[in-house]
Order: structure tokens, then sequence, then C-alpha cells
């Protein structure tokens, strides 16, 4: 059959490459001990990627690895003090710019928590605003940032159905805490709350 | 052949399984031993293994290391462990099981996973995961794209922009 036009034979294709599926990628991330590991791994191909940025994926991986302690954040400063070498927390801690200074106007917003890598602000002075029969009520944004990535979201308002019903007796928002609240297992939306200050 | 072997027994009084691979070898197999595997051990509850156990997910040469395993683990598993031949120490153990995944290509490994998960059985399938694992501990994107022989199917900029958001893990 052979003739003297015929193309050579091409070389036989390689064996296909071995295919893990996401679960089994997941069985593998989540034995990886350290988030740069993690993070490096996140950067090798698209389908690494979409296991690791899973939720379900960072929850499970979360729950087994507590979050690596970055630095200290003095109640009442914005003072950051990072981990510093030789603490393996020391790469990441100096990438973070836990002052935010990535927040628009930054310095009209007051640092209230923090919580599982997330910080929250309000801003709230300004706001101040008397309603139609003059009474004074107050306004207060809340923005939730995430220092690592420098991403921020500003919660919507209060929406004036959930103000109503609270007995204010001529407190303002200001006699409020915000806070944020623990992940409800198993969802872990942040939710906007608030609670009586005591005290 | 099969039934009949089905029927033998071990000293030990252990009744014998056949395990089929994919590519028809044929493996002998007490079902203590092959009970280590929540997939057989529920087809033997479920009294069907008499005409030996098909498995067409897994190779002959992955099937043997599979088999490997388990005979050597099934002290573990058996309670009183007097009607195992392997009842292989602790530190034997360990060392089998550090030379059986250290000395593997990654396909071979890859492969072993697959086949751990098939048959499920959990400790074979904790170890081989924990060696990827370790593989990739410390290694570069680039150096995990050789080890899972992937190709880099991010755009520059995509990766770019991935490496710029986790720049901390890249500083070492």
């Amino acid at each position: 059959m052979a003739s003297p036009r015929q193309n050579p034979a091409p070389a036989p294709p390689p064996p296909p490459p071995v295919i893990l599926t996401d679960d089994l990628l997941e069985e593998i991330f989540i034995r990886l001990d350290t988030p740069a590991d993690l993070a490096r791994a996140s950067a090798s191909c698209p389908p690494f990627r979409r296991v690791i940025t899973d939720p379900s994926f960072l929850r499970r991986y979360r729950a087994l690895y507590p979050p690596p302690l970055l630095g200290i954040l003095p109640r009442d400063a914005d003072a950051f003090l990072p981990a510093e070498p030789p603490h393996r927390s020391a790469p990441a801690a100096g990438a973070v710019d836990l002052s935010c200074a990535f927040l628009p106007d930054r310095h009209t917003w007051r640092r209230r928590d923090v919580r599982d890598g997330r910080i929250l602000f309000s801003r709230e002075e300004e706001y101040y605003a008397p309603d139609d029969d003059g009474a004074d009520v107050l306004l207060m944004d809340l923005a939730v940032c995430d220092p690592f990535s420098g991403r921020y979201a500003i919660l919507p308002e209060i929406p004036q159905d959930l103000i109503d019903p609270l007995d204010l007796e001529g407190q303002s928002f200001l006699c409020f805490e915000p806070f944020l609240a623990p992940p409800p297992p198993p969802t872990t939306t942040r939710t906007r709350s608030a609670a009586p200050r005591s005290g | 052949m099969a039934a009949a072997a089905a029927e033998a027994t071990t000293d030990g009084g252990g009744k014998m399984i056949i395990l089929i691979s994919a590519d028809g070898k044929r493996f002998e197999v007490t079902e203590a031993v092959a009970s280590q595997s929540q997939l057989i051990s529920n087809m033997i509850e479920d009294d069907c293994t008499e005409n030996g156990v098909r498995l067409p997910n897994v190779d002959g040469d992955i099937l043997t290391m599979v088999v490997d395993y388990c005979n050597m683990h099934a002290g573990d598993a058996a309670a009183a462990g007097d009607t195992m031949k392997a009842s292989s120490t602790e530190e034997e153990l360990k060392k089998f099981d550090a030379e059986l995944v250290q000395a593997l290509e990654n396909p071979v490994l890859f492969k072993l996973i697959l086949a751990a998960n098939f048959l499920n059985i959990k400790s074979l399938l904790d170890m081989t995961c924990q060696r990827v694992a370790d593989m990739m501990s410390g290694k570069t994107p680039e150096q995990m794209r050789e080890t899972f022989s992937i190709e880099n199917d991010f755009t520059p900029e995509e990766e770019a922009a991935i490496r710029q958001e986790n720049a901390w893990a890249f500083d070492d």
C-alpha cells in the first residue's frame, strides 16, 4: 500500500493524560497546608482555579485550616502590627493593606469590626439629617473590606420597614453597634446586623 | 473457574473472591482483604461476587498495587487478626505505604487515585492525594503544570491578574 507520495505515518499520539475529576482535585487541594500553595495552584490553570475558588471548597478549607495570624490590630487605632520574619505569615502580612486605603474617602470611615479576614467600616457623622417631623435620622453607611484583594462592598441602606418596628425612643442609630456576624452554617452570607450597645 | 475459586477457602477460613481487571487479569483475594474496598464490601453484602467482580475502570497493573495494598493493610481491618497472614506492624505498613507512592510516576499515581476513588478505599485515597499535595507544596505554578502535565490555558492577562491578586504567594 505504501507509495512514494504517501506521507510518513504520524507518530503515535502520546497517551492521553489521566484526568482527575473536580472532586478528586478538591481532595488533593484540601491537603495543601499553606494558603500560599493554594494561591499558586490556583494560578496554574483554569480548572484548578475553578475548584479552588469555589465557595464550598473555600469553606471546607477554612474549616480545616484556621486563617493564619497576619498581625495585630489595636482596638482603637488604625495602626497595624504585621507579622514579621521569620513568622510564616510575614510575606502575606506585608502584602495586606489593613488600613484599607483603597476605600474611597477613607478618612470619613471608622473601623468597627474585624472577622475572618474582613473589616467592617461605618461612617455616620455627616449623614445626620432631619426627617419630615424634624427629628434627627441617622443614615449610617457600612462598608465591608477585604484587605487582601483591596475589594470592598458598601452595604445597601437598612430598609425603612426594618427600622420602623424598632422602638428607638428618640435614640439614634449611634446607640447601636454594627458587627460582622459569624456565618451561620451552611451558608456564609455576611449579614448586616445591629445590636443594642450594652451599658 | 471463577465460581469454583469463589467456593475455595483459605487456611484461615476466609472466603475467597476473584477480582477481574479491565484487561482481564484475575486476582484471588479473601473477602476480608477485598472488603477494604467499600464498593466490594457492599457487593459481598449483596451476595453478588460469586462469578468474580469485574472492575472495568481498573487496569491490571493498577489493580496489582491495590491488591498489594489491601493485603498489607488487611491486618488493620480484621478485628482479631489471627485469620490474616498479613499481620504487619505499624512501622512496616508506614514503610510499605511510603515506598508504594514515592516510587510512582505521576500518571500511575493518578490512576491509583482514580482506582482508590472508584473502589472507595478511603485510606488509599487519603494517602495518594496527600502524596500529590506534598509534590505541589512549595512549587511555582509552572512546576505544578509540569507535575500534572497540564497546559496553561490562562491568557497572559488572566494569569497576570491572578498573580497580582495573590502577589504575596509568589515572592519567595
